[in-house]
């Protein structure tokens, strides 16, 4: 399993299955002391075409 | 006429898009405190302003706040991912509706839609996977709005 187990999400928490569980996500306000340095972008050019 | 051709409004300040852009980051640690529930709902309230297609808005919001809740999540995550969600104020849930359409003569009364998608699983599916996710972003654009952090759990997004 990598992540999280969305069929394990549905049961547990929308057992009537109507919504669905697509990405977990955390929320509240970060600690800015313990930053990583940012991973690299794709530039402008890589990334278009322009037509 | 010309002047109501004219923009209404021009770029938000520099320091609005370092906020949301050039200074956010994924954050691994969090500063103490809960979130209120008045400001989960500002961000939802300013993400549901977004555009989706014909408005269907899927996107579904479970937020876990408290440790009984958030625990509800320990067998369902790698066992990496379990420390840094348990530790993070609040857990989200971005889900669909798998029967968004059925709200469309609400959302969309102007011209009825929901007859498209009645009986079609793989444009119920196609519709609500997109939808929702840019709803998705949406709400984590609106979380930075609000000096917020909202970190994607690693990998959650990858089907299992």
């Amino acid at each position: 399993m990598f992540g999280f187990d969305a069929a394990k999400v549905n049961a547990e928490v929308f057992p009537d299955g109507k919504w669905e569980a697509k990405f977990l996500c955390n929320l509240g306000y970060g600690d800015a002391r313990q930053l990583l340095p940012r991973n690299p972008r794709l530039n402008f050019e890589e990334a278009r075409q322009l037509l | 006429m010309e002047t109501e051709d004219a923009p209404t409004h021009g770029p938000i300040s520099s320091a609005a898009i370092d906020q949301i852009f050039r200074n956010a980051r994924t954050y691994s640690a969090w500063l103490p405190g809960s979130v209120p529930t008045e400001v989960l709902a500002e961000v939802y309230n300013l993400a549901k302003l977004g555009p989706t297609s014909a408005n269907c808005s899927p996107a579904r919001f479970v937020f876990l706040t408290t440790p009984q809740a958030k625990a509800r999540l320990v067998p369902v995550l790698a066992p990496g991912n379990v420390q840094k969600t348990q530790a993070a104020p609040v857990n989200v849930i971005v889900a669909w509706d798998s029967e968004f359409y059925e709200l469309l003569p609400r959302l969309f009364p102007h011209h009825d839609m929901r007859p498209l998608f009645v009986g079609k699983p793989a444009l119920i599916e196609e519709t609500g996977l997109r939808n929702g996710s840019l709803q998705g972003a949406y709400f984590i654009l609106a979380a930075r709005l609000l000096g917020l952090t909202m970190v994607l759990c690693p990998g959650s997004y990858v089907r299992v």
